[in-house]
């Protein structure tokens, strides 16, 4: 990867007006969500209690919502627009035998363009973690920085499937629109099923493999947290990112321009 | 019919609604195998907290959702090619010195996709009534199937909205961007429903918003309500497309 390039792509994305319009969504979601959970019924607390066992379990209801219903479906939305296009946004500009004529080879330029992505994405979510930060303390009744801290940064790692997956499906696809649908499509999938194994139990085992599992699963630990309930998931799921990286490099290298 | 709208017709059916909808069926599938499967009190928190009571409501309620992103987001992502995509591709100016008027063109290329959105949305609609009539009875089958034509009216409605809201935006990755929030915006109701109920408590308030617990609330009226909804999109599907032409006619950067 280029230094230089990564740097001039992540300026560029960072100027760019969908990751503008990223952040107002983001803003939206930090302002929404303790409004929407400031007078939950009951029943709805006793359920999530059932769910993530914590002592405070209005934070427990605080972290479900934030990552379930805040951060997960704007995650699929924000990886695929920053990531959905990437090489096939230059070919369909005409750009792609330009960029390809420097001295880089396709790999690295795919790579490149990933990591600016990456980056980008994670600025944005841990600004937002960071905004909350500063603005749940007075309005999350049992709120524990520590804990918001570890679940954000696993979820941010799990959430960067958005990225990954969407830039691996960009050069499998080919067809720009058809490859950001089916990245969205899977995404929602994957968001949609990442609870059940907190409903089910007995179905945990089956989403081992589902990204958006493995980010949160700092839920079944708020009180008992401990380095390794964030170091195993983070290991599952860097593991996952380089598989999808190095499928997305290898088709890349075989394109056709 | 117009040659180019007849064109556009035989390209949209050779990209194709058949994968989108393959992959809708697909869900519904899922659903109900999953639904059923789930453990009794979290099927109880369902029923209460979205004013429900038999297994078809809670597969129907999980399937409303399924089918209203996957009829609306193939949609959105296919309405891009009346503007953004050749406005950002530096196509648009070519297609629009062909002997044909810009009228011609945002009808020729919006039509045939809300066409084929509608039509899959009434084989859903087939299928879904089918599907609950025969693995989760009892369930009226014509209250499913006129609520999943009242879906189907409502994404056709908003495809029509996003397609002049389209006309304003130069990018494709800011157009899905605005697209998905669109679309996920009639959902937000049902998760204030759900968490802040207190905000809800007028009914007829939460009749119109909560989507789409709300299709499953009066099975009875649902034929009706179809029809007025079929109406209604007509109409603002008639008038959005006017819009769009008019403002393609008077648009600054062409």
């Amino acid at each position: 990867m280029s230094a230089s390039l990564l740097l001039a792509e992540t300026r560029t994305l960072l100027r760019a007006r969908r990751t503008k319009l990223s952040a107002g969504l983001l803003l939206y979601a930090v302002i929404a969500v303790p409004f929407l959970l400031a007078r939950p019924p009951a029943e709805v607390v006793s359920a999530v209690a059932r769910w993530f066992p914590s002592r405070d379990p209005a934070f427990a209801l605080f972290l479900f919502v934030w990552f379930d219903l805040g951060l997960n479906k704007l995650a699929a939305l924000i990886g695929v627009v920053l990531a959905g296009g990437i090489v096939l946004d230059a070919e369909a500009q005409r750009m792609l035998p330009i960029y390809l004529a420097k001295p880089i080879t396709r790999a690295r330029y795919f790579l490149t363009r990933l990591g600016a992505a990456a980056i980008v994405f994670s600025l944005l979510f841990g600004g937002a973690a960071l905004a909350g930060l500063l603005l749940f303390p007075s309005q999350v009744p049992g709120f524990r920085a520590p804990v918001f801290l570890a679940a954000s940064a696993l979820h941010l790692l799990g959430a960067l499937s958005a990225v990954v997956l969407s830039g691996a499906m960009a050069v499998w696809v080919r067809l720009r629109l058809g490859a950001m649908l089916s990245s969205l499509v899977l995404l929602f999938t994957l968001i949609g099923t990442a609870f059940l194994g907190f409903y089910a139990p007995a179905w945990a085992p089956a989403l081992t493999l589902n990204p958006f599992s493995q980010g949160v699963s700092v839920l079944a630990h708020i009180d008992t947290l401990r380095p390794a309930d964030v170091a195993r998931p983070a290991a599952i799921l860097l593991s996952m990112h380089a598989a999808v990286v190095a499928l997305g490099a290898l088709r890349v290298r075989r394109l056709e321009v | 019919m117009p040659p180019l709208l007849r064109a556009e017709y035989r390209l949209a059916l050779a990209r194709g609604p058949a994968l989108p909808l393959l992959v809708a069926l697909a869900n519904l599938a899922l659903i109900s195998w999953i639904i059923p499967r789930l453990p009794a009190p979290v099927l109880d928190f369902l029923r209460h907290a979205f004013h429900v009571q038999t297994m078809a409501d809670l597969v129907l309620l999980n399937d409303y959702i399924a089918i209203y992103l996957l009829l609306y987001l193939p949609g959105a992502f296919a309405l891009t090619r009346v503007f953004v995509r050749p406005a950002e591709e530096h196509e648009l100016d070519l297609y629009l010195t062909k002997p044909v008027t810009r009228r011609h063109y945002v009808i020729a290329r919006t039509v045939p996709t809300l066409t084929l959105t509608g039509a899959s949305g009434v084989v859903l609609a087939l299928v879904t009534a089918a599907k609950v009539t025969v693995l989760h009875p009892p369930a009226d089958a014509l209250a499913v199937f006129t609520a999943v034509v009242t879906l189907t009216a409502l994404v056709l409605a908003l495809l029509a909205l996003l397609n002049v809201v389209y006309l304003h935006l130069g990018e494709v990755d800011n157009a899905l961007l605005v697209a998905s929030a669109l679309g996920l915006a009639p959902l937000i109701p049902g998760a204030l429903f759900l968490y802040r109920p207190d905000l809800l408590t007028d009914p007829l308030a939460a009749a119109l918003l909560v989507l789409p617990a709300n299709l499953l609330w009066a099975p009875a009226w649902m034929p009706t309500i179809a029809l007025a909804s079929v109406t209604l999109a007509a109409a603002a599907i008639t008038g959005l497309l006017h819009l769009a032409a008019r403002r393609l006619e008077q648009h600054p950067r062409l």
